[in-house]
């Protein structure tokens, strides 16, 4: 292309324009949109919005950029818009100057110069991309075709319309072992034992699926420990992760397993989220790491992230750094969602950049209500919670069904889930199961129930192609999935009975009910250190711990000890010196289960809890009750109460040196653990009147002692801390919300799995379980593996394969390699 | 399209076809796509088709190794704060290169490479080792919106395997169940790109063959016959025809690539038994010694990033907060004959050219100053006293963000080159010419053909190889 410098350039232009004038009017359709697609395009156009200016439409060019207005409508020739387009300042020239681009021609910039002194004048209604798809905000009631609430599924009804509509065959039912197998994993995260499958199969109720539906979701424990991943995921909550490290982090773990037991409703789950407790502050908080961060991922702006893509499947992640380039959230909704939040009025900063802005505490959908910006931080939470739950958000309700229904059916009817400003492949379903929702009080399990009693949820999965182009989706039937970690996990656990005996989450699981047999008073009182340590100068010692112990005789080393423990504050145990710890206290918020018997020995033995505050407060008001039994099956207990011994002079330094432990004093504790207690350091503990914390009452803890006592079910993978297989598996860090797992199956996983350590000895431990299960017996053997695993008998040449393998007499070699064989099998692996 | 320097037969391509479900993925919704803009992206021609990372785990500090100053011995008494070096400088063989006693073997191989004195990271506010550690592995300070992939992971999404049979990124030497291990989980993952382009973890190089073996006590027949039994059961299966060919294809074709590798003679590469012992004795000092013999082996077979890692473990190795100086002399041992002998052996076999080989770490260390000049950091020294009163106070205590060193062997780097300069005195900070982690990725990633521009994008936002795309390749590194 010709080159001309900017002077030859600006006069042809002049030259040109003085020709043109008196013309007819400009043609914007012919002559000026084209040259705008063809030199704006590429950086103002088709949702990009280069420094804030879109050309899109004619609202988006009186809009201008982000400097202001484009345009002068007084004075066209003022305009920003003609100046960047005339300029010879290559730092301000529009279309930036570049090698590998053309420059529009003389004539070109001619049209342009008239089309912006003429006023820029735009096609009514043109706008060169179709405008985005408006998301509705309220609930919109359901329109059910006629005769489909009354005759049939409501969810079908609305569907048959769909197929008719996009042209799509009836979704054939699968067959009732494939319903059972999928209904299983999806609803309890569980394969069924084959007894439970043989059953569904003989019943001849014409109900029965729905039946099924209803006594899965009836088994409130497998639900809640199942649904448990799905939870932790989208609220990030984990056991074990980056940040507990500096206690930058917190789990809501118990909060969530009592939620779910309980099959709390949704609406109410949030607000406990969003206005949070102690018990659930670790959501809202999010993960602090020591040291400074971005201002993008300061723990208020975390919040507005979390809150809008777990609750509302927005992604505000861009608009908390600047103004979004891909939707139309600005900075000002993050920061302002933030400042619901913050503890402290908070300076927005765009791109790390201060911008002197305060930001005012608001929530992105006004039309519902607003925020009170002046309102303290409580208040504002509180507000921020019931305009979330508002009864007519039903975007708030639509976002949790359209993840239920991708988990149930292998992709949302918006997708991805967090695109919920998107158009959904049916907005009829998807503001029916909204509404529904929240018609049904936001009973999850009701919406659960809705969606798999449905025919299109208990139809064969259609093939998933490798386009899976957003726009042109349209359903023909659910989906398959790739079994999570977890669910592959407890499935392999189940057929090797290797499942651990205990689990990483604080959650208390198979609680007794309050009218349970067998709750035996718990032996002990509330106790106290009763003042504090004084200074000379009077006031509160600081530095000083509070300590309160006693000693137990025990006729022979206990077999096995059990307690439970409540305080008001954190505490330390010791026995003997030693710090329980790990597995030996189990926490769970205000009380913790004790299995200290590693640490009692034959004769005198040292009990001593520590409050670790050194602030110079009061010492922690403490109620422990233990267990012991002795190898002849006596049971001593040991509760406290007043003949405690209690100081407040016990100093930090002394804790450090081991006067509790066992690095000093050794030989003293051995011989008289008791001699520490007895010297004038000690006074007596005092009573406590009040228990510290009203629902800690001894009703409760004789309930928690009896259920620290009792046998414990074997572990479920939701409840542990990732480990390698896990990992391998997909289960993510949760270092962010995680709202889809990975559905392939990477090469790294199969070498895992193909040579790893891990899953071999689980199957090593399995195999001889599985051959005495089936007496030995390679036929019986074979036939219960596909049937629990497959949810069918093997055909005929599955059983030549595998019979090859077994022989006659199976060797546990051969029994885990067919298990193993088995397990990779992309039918095992998938829920179809 | 790079062509395999030691397998010309191969090429990207038939990697896609032949091996890679994961590649085949690329289509699917979740995988990051590259941006549209992406195809207008020069990318730069490769000075290096593979990348070894040695990784000073815990804090080098360059006045003690690669940056000897004003060296004092251990007197009792001594003020701390005239002490800048513990260890005296010995000459290498590049003339105006002095490096620390006790790194006498990788001081003769100098002359194959460059050493950057002005390598300097951000002062967080706080040391967290693996904190410093993420934002170095992946360019990006953590916490992040999303989950940021590790270098090695962008090699292995960028540029895929050099030989299709093995892992595009293996990392050698870091166990990932010991101290501050959910923050080191947290860095050493493909992050978004998902776990196709992760790293292989071999936290025991000696027992690295291990993983590409049939499990332990297996047979190599029963291993087959196993393999047979479930590709009879895959094609067996009455259901097979219910499940999309696509996705029963792309998870049985992710088992056939394992098996391909379980199988083939390029798995010999993992074996450092089949060493000869002369070889081996020159790299048997430690987990990290025999962890760049494995490296070397592996490079030899085509692989095309390897991590070594000293290993983060908190309060050891180079994580010096006490007894620093007896300490470090252990670790000069630990890793100055192995490192040297990699160059050399590198060298000798023709591939030390186009195998880049990167020694860093997340930042140095200082006996006074703790993160930087000014910082608010928390001083983490064991010994908060003005003197030396025991041997155990002799050491560089404290970390030191300001100033650090990186030395980059082969690869299209420039030979004897010394670039950028510390002040003498203290504080040590960077003078000269100051290379971030962004620009300093940029440069390695350029030397692989990588531009630092290069962009995915993850829930439709622009990620960059380097910060928002902006590192800055150190053009006078390159010959």
């Amino acid at each position: 292309m010709t080159k001309f410098s900017p002077i030859i350039l600006a006069l042809i232009v002049i030259l040109a324009g003085s020709q043109a004038k008196g013309e007819k009017p400009m043609d914007f359709s012919h002559q000026v949109a084209p040259i705008l697609k063809e030199h704006c395009s590429g950086c103002h156009m088709n949702g990009k919005k280069k420094g804030g200016f879109s050309l899109n439409s004619n609202t988006a060019l009186l809009t201008g950029s982000e400097n202001g207005k484009v345009l002068d409508a007084a004075h066209p020739e003022k305009s920003r818009m003609l100046e960047v387009l005339l300029s010879d300042d290559p730092e301000v020239l529009m279309p930036p100057p570049a090698k590998d681009r053309a420059r529009p021609t003389p004539a070109q910039i001619t049209i342009l110069r008239e089309w912006l002194l003429a006023g820029a004048a735009w096609e009514e209604g043109f706008a060169f991309e179709k405008p985005k798809y408006n998301a509705p905000l309220k609930h919109r009631p359901p329109q059910l075709p006629n005769g489909a609430q009354s005759q049939g599924h409501p969810l079908d009804g609305l569907l048959s319309d769909y197929y008719a509509k996009h042209n799509v065959p009836l979704p054939k039912p699968a067959d009732d072992a494939t319903f059972v197998r999928r209904v299983f994993l999806d609803l309890i995260g569980l394969l069924p034992a084959p007894e439970e499958l043989a059953a569904f199969c003989q019943n001849t109720a014409p109900n029965k699926r729905a039946q099924l539906v209803d006594s899965l979701l009836a088994r409130n424990t497998d639900f809640a420990e199942h649904w448990l991943t799905f939870w932790n995921d989208l609220l990030r909550n984990d056991y074990a992760g980056t940040g507990f490290i500096t206690g930058g982090r917190k789990q809501v773990s118990a909060w969530l397993y009592d939620a779910l037991l309980s099959n709390r409703p949704y609406d109410t789950m949030v607000k406990e989220l969003l206005n949070p407790t102690p018990e659930t502050e670790g959501y809202a908080q999010g993960i602090t790491w020591r040291g400074t961060v971005s201002a993008s991922q300061t723990r208020e702006v975390q919040f507005a992230q979390s809150v809008s893509q777990s609750f509302l499947g927005l992604n505000l992640k861009c608009a908390s750094c600047h103004d979004s380039f891909i939707d139309h959230w600005k900075l000002t909704d993050a920061y302002g969602l933030a400042a619901v939040y913050a503890e402290k009025p908070i300076e927005m900063a765009r791109c790390e950049k201060l911008t002197g802005k305060m930001a005012v505490p608001a929530w992105p959908f006004p039309e519902l209500g607003q925020i009170n910006a002046e309102a303290p931080r409580a208040e504002r939470l509180q507000q921020l919670a019931a305009l979330m739950t508002h009864p007519e958000n039903g975007w708030f309700a639509r976002t949790i069904v359209n993840r239920f229904w991708a988990a149930l059916l292998g992709r949302g009817l918006v997708h991805p889930v967090d695109a919920m400003g998107s158009e959904p492949w049916s907005e009829e379903v998807l503001d029916y199961l909204g509404w529904a929702l929240a018609q049904n009080k936001f009973d999850l399990k009701q919406t659960i129930r809705l969606i798999t009693t449905s025919a299109a949820y208990q139809a064969e999965v259609v093939p998933r192609v490798k386009e899976d182009s957003t726009t042109s989706f349209v359903f023909r039937g659910p989906r398959a999935k790739r079994l999570s970690a977890e669910q592959f996990v407890d499935a392999v656990w189940r057929f090797t009975g290797a499942a651990p005996t205990t689990w990483d989450a604080p959650v208390r699981r198979n609680e007794p009910k309050a009218e349970a047999s067998g709750v035996r008073p718990f032996p002990a009182e509330w106790i106290q250190s009763p003042a504090t340590a004084t200074a000379p100068d009077g006031k509160p010692a600081s530095g000083n711990l509070h300590v309160v112990g006693t000693t137990i005789h025990c006729a022979a080393k206990p077999s096995k000890v059990v307690g439970v423990i409540a305080s008001n504050q954190d505490v330390r145990v010791f026995v003997n010196g030693t710090e329980l710890k790990g597995a030996q206290q189990v926490k769970f918020g205000k009380t913790s289960e004790l299995y200290p018997e590693k640490l009692f020995q034959k004769g005198e033995n040292a009990v001593a809890i520590a409050t670790t505050r050194t602030d110079g407060k009061p010492g922690a008001a403490v109620c422990l009750g233990l267990e012991l039994t002795l190898p002849d099956g006596s049971v001593q207990t040991l509760g406290t109460d007043a003949s405690w011994s209690s100081t407040a002079n016990f100093t930090a330094e002394w804790l450090k040196q081991g006067k509790l432990g066992p690095l000093v004093e050794k030989a003293k504790w051995k011989v008289s653990p008791s001699m520490e207690f007895q010297s004038a350091l000690w006074t007596t503990a005092a009573i406590s009147e009040q228990p510290p914390a009203a629902e800690l009452v001894p009703a409760r803890l004789s309930l928690d002692y009896l259920w620290a006592r009792q046998p414990k079910p074997p572990a479920r993978a939701a409840l542990m801390k990732s480990d390698l297989l896990m990992r391998t598996l997909g289960r993510p860090n949760r270092d962010q919300i995680v709202t889809s797992r990975p559905q392939e199956l990477s090469t790294l996983e199969a070498l895992d799995l193909s040579a790893g350590a891990r899953l071999n000895k689980l199957l090593e431990a399995g195999a001889p379980r599985l051959l005495s299960q089936s007496a030995g017996e390679p036929m019986a053997l074979l036939e219960r593996l596909y049937n629990s695993s497959l949810c069918r008998p093997p055909s005929k040449e599955e059983r030549d394969a595998a019979m090859e393998v077994l022989g006659t007499k199976p060797t546990p070699q051969a029994v885990e390699d067919l298990l193993w064989a088995i397990l990779d099998l992309p039918e095992f692996q998938l829920i179809r | 399209m790079n062509p395999l320097p030691l397998d010309p037969g191969h090429t990207r391509r038939d990697f896609l076809k032949k091996l890679s479900a994961g590649s085949m993925a690329a289509l699917m919704a979740r995988e990051p796509k590259l941006f549209a803009s992406n195809s207008e992206l020069v990318q730069p021609r490769p000075t290096a088709d593979a990348c070894i990372l040695l990784w000073m785990a815990g804090g080098m500090a360059a006045p003690d190794n690669f940056d000897p100053k004003r060296y004092l011995p251990y007197e009792k008494g001594r003020p701390m704060k005239d002490i800048l070096s513990t260890f005296p400088a010995i000459d290498t063989a590049v003339d105006h290169i002095k490096i620390c006693e006790g790194l006498e073997s990788i001081a003769q191989v100098m002359d194959r490479g460059s050493l950057i004195r002005s390598h300097v990271q951000p002062d967080l506010g706080s040391i967290l080792h693996s904190r410093h550690q993420y934002h170095w592995h992946t360019g990006y300070v953590p916490p992040q919106t999303v989950a940021c992939p590790h270098i090695g992971a962008w090699m292995s999404r960028v540029l895929g395997p050099r030989n299709p049979v093995l892992p595009a990124f293996i990392n050698i030497g870091q166990r990932l169940d010991s101290g501050e291990s959910e923050e080191i989980k947290a860095f050493t993952t493909a992050g978004f790109f998902g776990s196709e382009y992760g790293p292989m973890n071999l936290p025991y190089p000696e027992e690295a063959a291990q993983s590409v073996h049939p499990p332990a006590g297996m047979t190599a027949g029963r291993f087959e016959n196993r393999h047979k039994l479930y590709r009879k059961l895959v094609d067996q299966s009455p259901n097979r025809d219910f499940l999309s060919d696509y996705q029963r294809e792309s998870m049985v074709r992710s088992y056939e690539n394992a098996y391909r590798l379980l199988s083939s003679k390029d798995r010999d590469a993992f074996d450092l038994t089949l060493e000869p012992a002369e070889s081996t004795s020159k790299y048997d000092t430690s987990r990290f010694g025999r962890g760049c013999l494995l490296a070397r082996r592996l490079v030899e077979a085509g692989a095309r990033f390897i991590e070594v890692t000293t290993e983060y473990v908190p309060f050891l190795h180079w994580d010096t907060h006490g007894n620093g100086h007896e300490t470090l002399v252990r670790m000069h041992k630990e890793i100055d004959l192995p490192i040297a002998t990699l160059i050399r052996d590198l060298e000798v076999r023709g591939l030390l050219d186009r195998t880049l080989v990167v020694i860093a770490t997340e930042f140095s260390r200082d006996a006074m100053v703790e993160g930087t000049v000014g910082s608010s950091a928390g001083d983490q020294a064991a010994h908060k006293g003005d003197t030396m009163d025991q041997p155990a106070h002799y050491g560089l205590h404290r970390h030191f963000t300001g100033g650090c060193s990186v030395a980059m062997f082969g690869g299209g780097m420039k030979k004897g080159y010394l670039y950028g300069a510390t002040a003498p005195e203290r504080p040590c900070i960077a003078v000269e010419k100051p290379v971030s982690v962004s620009d300093l990725h940029a440069t390695i990633f350029t030397a692989m053909g990588i531009s630092p521009k290069t962009m995915f994008e993850v829930e439709n936002r622009p990620f960059y190889a380097t910060q928002d795309g902006k590192g800055v390749a150190v053009k006078d590194l390159f010959a």
